[in-house]
């Protein structure tokens, strides 16, 4: 199945089914700046409806799209340091939840959570922080990961369990530095 | 590497972060973004979204030309080697000096050469022929005209 060949009901379909993960993982790309995030997988989504970006069968659809976003994110990030120096920011602040259908005080413990979570993760090296994103939050394999960040599968382990273990570092000391306060 | 048990920890926190960013208004709607992008399902739009309008194009250079960059700045690379090779071969670099030398030797003059060009001297670097007058042998190597023998009165 490439771009250009599947009916373009049933990638819009995909890319609706996996609209809400492949945002985290823009998110995670850029750095959790929402407004990024959403040119980034914005643009992704132009690449793979226009056919610019082709899925050759060599992954799984999931894996393929996350590869495009990841180099999307890149280019991006090129882009805005040679073009954006001294301007502006365009981008827009995260809108909170609207907390409809959420119950305020888990709404907030998940705040919390996924505040220092994602302070921590911010704390590691990229390499790192791609792929526990990629293994803990979008559920894939190391060896998916690796494909994704076009890495070795062996280069994605080392950083899989370096990044743990300075995972956990990160999250102790914000809790006792928390219980300390 | 650890299993899944020791990873709990990992996973719930990601789990809650999984959990906090699917509640409302924390993603943007799919259609609306699709929609920014150009995308409405018949036409392929030209690659920039919206909001990247803005900025300038980017100013890097196309694939083929990136291509035909690569294979010139090979072949000058190549070049280079071969040139630097080429110098730091000791035979090449010995012949070539010899060839110097010898056109340099060959065409040299000494200063005081011109004071060994005195008039008369072809007289010397000439072989005359028995039987034949001393001027015509002279006459010949220089082209001049003979000079006419004076007339004998009687």
């Amino acid at each position: 199945m490439t771009s250009s060949e599947t009916p373009l009901d049933e990638l819009e379909g995909e890319l609706e089914e996996l609209h809400q993960d492949s945002f985290a993982w823009a998110l995670s790309c850029c750095g959790w700046n929402y407004a990024d995030a959403e040119d980034v997988l914005q643009t992704t989504y132009l690449k793979v409806i226009s056919g610019q970006a082709r899925y050759g069968r060599r992954s799984t659809f999931r894996t393929w799209l996350f590869g495009v976003i990841r180099r999307t994110a890149q280019e991006h990030h090129r882009r805005v340091r040679v073009h954006r120096a001294g301007m502006e920011r365009l981008g827009r602040e995260p809108s909170g939840p609207t907390a409809r259908d959420v119950d305020p005080a888990q709404a907030a413990e998940r705040r919390e959570t996924a505040t220092a979570l994602r302070e921590a993760l911010a704390g590691l090296p990229p390499r790192q922080r791609e792929v526990l994103h990629l293994v803990f939050y979008e559920g894939l394999s190391v060896r998916e990961a690796s494909e994704v960040m076009d890495v070795s599968v062996g280069s994605a382990r080392v950083h899989y369990d370096r990044g743990k273990r300075r995972l956990r570092l990160l999250l102790a000391d914000r809790y006792a530095g928390e219980g300390a306060q | 590497m650890n299993g899944p048990a020791e990873d709990r920890d990992l996973r719930e926190a990601f789990e809650r972060l999984r959990l906090f960013m699917h509640e409302p208004g924390q993603s943007p709607a799919f259609r609306p973004m699709l929609e920014r992008a150009g995308m409405d399902g018949t036409s392929a739009p030209t690659p920039t979204p919206t909001r990247l309008r803005s900025l300038p194009p980017r100013a890097g250079p196309r694939p083929w030309l990136r291509s035909g960059s690569r294979a010139v700045l090979a072949a000058a690379a190549a070049l280079v080697v071969l040139l630097a090779q080429g110098a730091r071969d000791p035979e090449l670099e010995f012949q070539r000096l010899v060839s110097a030398y010898g056109a340099t030797a060959l065409s040299w003059r000494p200063p005081t050469s011109r004071l060994l060009e005195v008039p008369g001297l072809e007289l010397v670097r000439s072989l005359p022929a028995i039987g034949a007058p001393l001027l015509d042998a002279v006459t010949s190597e220089t082209g001049d005209h003979p000079v006419p023998a004076p007339e004998v009165r009687s």
